[in-house]
């Protein structure tokens, strides 16, 4: 039985809303740890009002951020299950469309040559869509990360060369968060691509992202790389929104994929506090449930 | 330890210049939303402001908002937040000099330009939590929206009541938070990247550009 489309738009449309209303868990836990161990009062005050921040948009049932952001979305579909691709995409991005136009929220995107609006949250290449698959599974798994601007800006890349080494890519990365600052709204999330091609690092960076944060990257030699760059950002004390404080990046997430024997790419994607994310498992069934991650437990 | 104000727009010189590094404003009375495309029609092409918008003696934000007019009323939909404000640093020395605006408000600071304006002229850079629209624009509302052409890159005419937390984060004596902290940084950077266990840092950008050595 092929998926039901249908069924595949309203849930996009459904998770375009749920990100940017119904904040992470795990980043909830992180920001509330963070707040914590944090001594200077400066810091101590933003993390009060970005908890109540949290509580507020809930109540109001209005998003956290007024920038709506631009949509990355993931696929990974069960290879037991029938579907027309294209029918796919057209349905997520019909979804990610009516959301936006149904609640008249800001439209943020335009043309990058003439700046001209486009008038709706859809456009040439966007949303971005990535396809994976899930071996002998029947269901489909779909992740969002709708990133405001602010972060976004705030991405850094470099093909640096072999000579450089590992020390060369932690370098890059420890400079880029200084020349970043404040402007990403931090404390937020490093996500982190070594290796791969031009195009595959930046993604790896971005899909970093979607990780959950109480977890390690499952190679020991990469997971530890993840702790040390985690304290080394911290160290800069740049703290909630670039004023000062203990915490800068409540979490380094790193993935990497082979890459050519005379390359040795790395990106930075940062991400803002308010990490909006969301996901979905549709069964072939017709059958929805969320998710915050990718195989997580299913809610709602 | 920070002190704690509240001020009443329009303000005075007096008002600004006697806040201090990451003391806290809250703000009431009248504030502009302003930002990218609205300052590039003002002061790159020239365009007057439309009549009735006069910055003079008020806070301006840079901002970002989604809203809607429901009836007479402006409401917002995915609501009014900042937006960073070194997007804006080209033209924000010109704000304070020609228009006269007493405070910058935004996120993620300003370099040296507005820094040197805000102490020659009387002004102040205030940092807003970003990402916290929901909390802020509780205490903001829109009266009016000037070239609407540009939608959600419009001239916003604000009513603030007792908006806030802002943090003075450039004071109008040439003090820059942000360039302090940075300073700190440099003290430190050895620290930071062994930290990471780069031991030998170098001192070139990563990229390797095919130039002869000067």
């Amino acid at each position: 039985m092929p998926i039901p489309y249908q069924v595949v738009e309203e849930t996009a449309r459904q998770m375009y809303g749920r990100a940017l209303k119904k904040y992470p868990p795990d980043l909830v836990k992180c920001l509330r740890s963070a707040a914590k161990a944090e001594t200077n009062p400066v810091a101590q005050k933003h993390f009060q009002l970005m908890v109540a921040s949290i509580e507020k948009g809930e109540q109001k049932d209005q998003p956290i951020c007024q920038d709506t952001g631009m949509q990355t979305l993931w696929i990974k579909a069960g290879t037991n299950m029938q579907f027309n691709g294209q029918k796919v995409q057209d349905a997520i991005r019909n979804g990610v469309r009516r959301w936006s136009s149904e609640n008249e929220y800001r439209k943020t995107v335009v043309h990058p040559v003439t700046r001209a609006k486009v008038g709706e949250q859809v456009g040439l290449r966007h949303p971005t869509i990535y396809w994976d698959f899930l071996e002998g599974k029947d269901y489909l798994e779909m992740m969002m990360l709708s990133k405001g601007s602010g972060s976004e800006n705030q991405g850094f890349l470099a093909m640096l060369v072999p000579a450089q080494g590992i020390n060369g890519v932690k370098q890059f990365i420890i400079d880029s968060v200084l020349a970043a600052g404040g402007q990403f709204c931090p404390p937020g999330v490093a996500g982190v691509g070594i290796g791969g091609t031009f195009d595959s690092v930046a993604r790896m960076a971005k899909e970093a992202l979607l990780r959950p944060l109480d977890t390690r990257n499952p190679d020991p030699k990469i997971a530890e790389l993840e702790d040390e760059l985690l304290e080394a950002i911290n160290a800069t004390g740049i703290g909630p929104m670039g004023l000062g404080g203990k915490t800068t990046v409540f979490k380094v997430n790193v993935e990497y994929g082979v890459t050519h024997e005379t390359q040795n790419p790395v990106a930075l994607n940062l991400q803002c506090w308010a990490h909006r994310k969301a996901g979905a498992r549709i069964h072939s069934d017709g059958r929805v449930e969320y998710i915050d991650y990718f195989g997580g437990e299913a809610h709602e | 330890m920070s002190k704690e104000w509240r001020l009443k727009t329009p303000l005075s010189e007096e008002d600004v210049r006697k806040l201090e590094l990451l003391d806290i404003v809250y703000l009431t009375g009248k504030m502009w939303g302003i930002r990218d495309e609205n300052l590039r029609r003002h002061l790159d092409h020239g365009q007057p402001l439309p009549e009735g918008v006069n910055y003079r003696g008020y806070p301006v934000l840079h901002e970002a908002s989604g809203y809607k007019k429901n009836g007479d009323e402006w409401v917002f939909t995915s609501g009014m937040g900042n937006t960073t404000s070194t997007r804006m640093e080209r033209w924000m020395p010109q704000i304070v000099e020609r228009h006269g605006c007493r405070a910058i408000l935004g996120k993620g600071g300003m370099l040296e330009g507005t820094t040197n304006a805000c102490k020659k002229y009387g002004c102040v850079y205030l940092s807003t939590i970003g990402g916290a629209a929901s909390h802020y624009d509780s205490h903001a509302k829109i009266v009016e929206v000037y070239w609407p052409d540009l939608t959600s890159q419009a001239i916003l005419e604000l009513e603030l009541k007792d908006y806030g937390p802002c943090f003075v984060a450039i004071d109008a004596h040439g003090n820059n938070h942000y360039f302090n902290q940075r300073k700190d940084v440099e003290t430190r950077r050895a620290d930071i990247y062994r930290k990471a266990g780069v031991s030998s840092p170098s001192a070139s950008p990563q990229i390797i550009p095919i130039v002869p050595q000067r």
